[in-house]
């Protein structure tokens, strides 16, 4: 919305035609929102990259035969309009399809802020009311990036201070978290969070705090579950007073007023209000369908601490979200997600007989958001893709078994391989499994292609129709 | 846990023999795997074959097990069949005897015209019924295809569904009107795919083209059943032209789809056509009498020959989508099942379109 001093009648009309269009399409059952969910490089961007460019190719090149709109040759085209909402950054798409394509391709660097894109996607209806309306018909789909480090905020919402920093206290017991924050904690023994707030304690404690908090992001210590996530990507609130504060321990049941403690939770309170609760209402509360996409081989390799971290993080998102079964009437006002697709992406790291147990370890893994869904009446699926194939699966024999490798050029490498990767497990692994040092899946980098090629994917196509096919009967 | 996470490099299999590790420690070792040349061609999708005796004999033995229970099972519903038989063979011949009787009543030379006519229709039917018979016996068995197709699209596997579609492309090789959906399904298809994905795709670029042409198969045959037997007189006439019919129809479709079913397969087709025959001579029956105690008036005749028609239709499409599921060398999937609403809606609109 514009501000108030901005206002004309040239915007009132504007901001009035744009309610009007917005609705219709949601009366005609014609827009969907998309909440593309994942943790921080589980390839969000890549896949809304690849997303684009399937669609953008769907008439020359793109191989989606499990898109049944593409299949049954009713496909009349996408392309990009304006985005819904002004204030928000463009989607990059040629930016970032030029980096997967070029003569040096590479994945798109980590996503540091909002952006936003529009997709028109023409087709011809195949139901038979809908073709006496009109010949063609055109789904708009809106899509939102974002960094995931911002998704782990969601659960904030539903803890108060004494809570998050209990729970926080609690994960800092336990390695590697333990030794990371070291530094952090013996400052925070130092003081008394019952005298007077200072504000170049409450400074130093947050600093301390933030760089505890990248330093868990930066070691490879494979932890996903890192609050506030606004902390890491500040976006455009880097350097704000508002991110001025830190978990502490409680130093009595009810700490006196203008206290360090008591300013702390101000502020996060304050937080929670301004920063979390806005994202969640501007961009999350209002998606119909989403796709969560979860980096498997990450977590396996990085062992079980990392694995039920990740677990953890994933579930305390989901929560966040509004779940049910919808209608046409409810998606005008109160829209809820009633179809959700769980990826495990970077599918072509591994076998392409190893995809089977990629979405059996998944479904064991989200099991109890899964089944709060379910109950909810939302459709759910489980799928193995690769956004972006960078390898080929290839079966040799090797001293008389026939094993399936991997080829790729595994990213820090300038030369192929022949990988083999191993299996994936069907169910989550015992400690003696990490222990053996089991898993070691390497990331590979996109391959050259022909110019003007459009991008392999493994069942992106498939993704699509899940999330999309019923609108485009 | 340790402090650190550790981990080491995975084995790697470099296609430069100078970088590749493995290339020092084969001097030494016997067990490092063989390297591989950069630029090397390699396979598209090998299929892994089962070469294990172990292997095939349990499918041997599991494919016995199913074939002696479903022997047992019928050997209940064949006594069955076999009453029933002769039941609708007893009543056909009274009708057929109190009929003729019926002409030699009226008059002598009526009597025999009659008795002529009926014996040589019935003679004809019969004799058109064995030819099919022998013509659907020359189609190749689909058995050990379709149950090799059945595993195949129904498990989570890898690597066999490619030759095993390229098998089956071959027996309509000689189909130029598939040539067009096998290019689209070979283009379309991604190593990477699981086998029952490879399976769906074939089943909806290349045997949906012939499904299409069964399904009209069905149609037609379901209609023309239905105006048939709504006009037949007489409940032998209806059963025999039934059999007829859907023997033909059968033949027809097996001959579609390059396949005829295996022996139980053909055996339960062939119950489900007795069936429907016995189903039709009885109608005839209940018709009559129901338009008579009802009203004699020719409206009420009309409709309840229309009625019978209908079912007879019915029964037919009926037979024909169990022939559709038992000829396809790949299992339709749930999506894909031919539906009998359909069929009866298509067959309405026919018989609509013919009687305007």
């Amino acid at each position: 919305m514009l501000p108030l001093k901005n206002l004309s009648i040239a915007s009132i009309f504007s901001e009035s035609q744009k309610a009007v269009d917005n609705l219709t399409h949601l009366a005609l059952d014609r827009r969907v929102r998309l909440a593309v969910t994942g943790l921080s490089r589980s390839g969000k961007t890549a896949f809304i990259t690849s997303l684009i460019h399937q669609l953008l190719h769907g008439l020359d090149g793109a191989n989606l035969p499990f898109f049944s709109v593409v299949a049954e040759n009713r496909f009349l085209g996408t392309k990009t309009m304006l985005q819904p909402n002004m204030e928000i950054p463009a989607f990059q798409y040629d930016q970032f399809v030029a980096s997967l394509t070029g003569d040096k391709p590479e994945f798109p660097r980590a996503t540091d802020g909002l952006s936003e894109i529009r997709l028109a996607i023409r087709f011809q209806p195949s139901s038979f009311i809908s073709r006496q309306f009109a010949k063609t018909a055109t789904l708009y789909l809106d899509i939102v990036d974002y960094p995931g480090e911002w998704l782990l905020d969601l659960p904030l919402l539903n803890l108060s201070f004494a809570e998050w920093s209990q729970q926080l206290m609690e994960f800092c017991k336990q390695e590697p978290r333990s030794a990371l924050a070291a530094e952090w904690l013996e400052y925070l023994n130092g003081i008394d969070v019952n005298r007077s707030a200072d504000e170049e304690t409450m400074r130093t404690a947050s600093q301390l705090f933030t760089s505890f908090l990248h330093e868990c992001r930066a070691k490879n210590t494979g932890l996903s579950y890192l609050q506030p996530g606004r902390f890491i990507i500040p976006g455009d609130l880097k350097d704000a007073p508002i991110l001025t504060f830190c978990p502490l321990a409680a130093g009595s049941n009810s700490p006196p007023k203008q206290s360090l403690y008591e300013v702390m939770e101000q502020r996060f309170e304050s937080y929670k209000e301004l920063v979390v609760k806005k994202f969640y209402y501007d961009h999350f509360s209002k998606f119909d369908r989403q796709i969560v996409l979860v980096d498997m081989q990450k977590a396996l390799n990085h062992g079980a601490g990392s694995f039920s971290d990740m677990q953890g993080a994933l579930q305390g998102i989901l929560n966040s979200f509004s779940y049910g079964s919808s209608n046409l009437l409810a998606r005008l006002f109160q829209p809820k997600i009633d179809k959700l697709l769980f990826v495990a992406t970077k599918a072509d790291h591994v076998a392409a007989n190893q995809h089977p147990n990629l979405e059996r370890l998944l479904n064991r893994m989200v099991v109890r958001p899964v089944n709060e869904a379910v109950f909810q009446g939302v459709e759910v699926k489980t799928l193995a893709i690769s956004s972006v194939v960078c390898t080929q699966t290839v079966v040799r024999d090797h001293h008389g078994r026939r094993l399936s490798f991997v080829k790729g050029v595994p990213i820090g490498r300038s030369d192929e391989v022949m990988l083999f990767p191993g299996e994936i497990p069907e169910s989550i692994p015992s400690l003696s499994d990490w222990e053996e040092s089991r898993f070691n899946f390497l990331d590979f980098q996109p391959q050259t292609h022909a110019s003007g090629g459009s991008i392999p994917h493994l069942r992106m196509d498939q993704a699509i129709e899940f999330l999309l096919g019923d609108k485009l009967l | 846990m340790s402090a650190e996470v550790k981990w080491e490099p995975p084995a790697l299999f470099s296609v430069d023999e100078d970088e590749n590790p493995a290339k020092k420690k084969r001097d030494t070792d016997e067990n490092v795997t063989p390297l591989l040349l950069p630029g090397e061609l390699l396979e598209g999708d090998d299929v892994i074959e089962d070469s294990s005796t172990t292997q095939q004999e349990i499918k041997k033995a599991h494919e016995f097990v199913v074939e002696r229970k479903k022997r047992e099972k019928n050997r209940v519903f064949r006594w069955f069949v076999a009453l029933s038989l002769f039941f609708l063979s007893a009543v056909v011949v009274q009708d057929t005897i109190l009929f003729v009787a019926s002409q030699f009543a009226r008059h002598t030379i009526l009597g025999w015209l009659f008795a002529i006519v009926a014996g040589g229709v019935g003679v004809t039917l019969l004799v058109l019924s064995i030819r099919e018979l022998r013509s659907y016996r020359s189609i190749q068995k689909i058995i050990s295809h379709q149950n090799s197709g059945i595993k195949i699209g129904n498990n989570n596997a890898h690597g066999n569904a490619v030759s095993y579609t390229t098998g089956i492309m071959r027996i309509y090789e000689d189909r130029k009107e598939l040539y067009e959906g096998w290019h689209s399904f070979q283009d379309s298809i991604d190593v990477n795919l699981q086998d029952r994905e490879i399976m769906d795709l074939f089943s909806k670029k290349v045997l949906s083209q012939i499904d299409k042409k069964a399904y009209d198969i069905v149609v037609e045959n379901s209609t023309v059943a239905a105006l048939l037997t709504a006009l037949s007189p007489m409940a032998w006439l209806d059963a025999l032209l039934f059999f007829w019919r859907n023997v033909r129809m059968v033949r027809k479709i097996a001959t579609c789809y390059g396949f005829r079913p295996g022996f139980f397969g053909s055996i339960t087709l062939m119950q489900e056509v007795l069936a429907g025959m016995v189903a039709s001579a009885t109608t005839d029956f209940l018709t009559d009498e129901v338009a008579e105690s009802v009203s004699s008036s020719v409206t009420a005749v009309l409709f309840a020959k229309a009625g019978q028609g209908m079912a007879n239709g019915l029964l037919s499409a009926r037979v024909g989508v169990q022939a559709m599921r038992y000829c396809r060398p790949v299992a339709f999937q749930p999506h894909e099942n031919p539906s009998l609403n359909k069929v009866r809606a298509e067959m309405m609109k026919i018989i609509k379109k013919k009687i305007v």
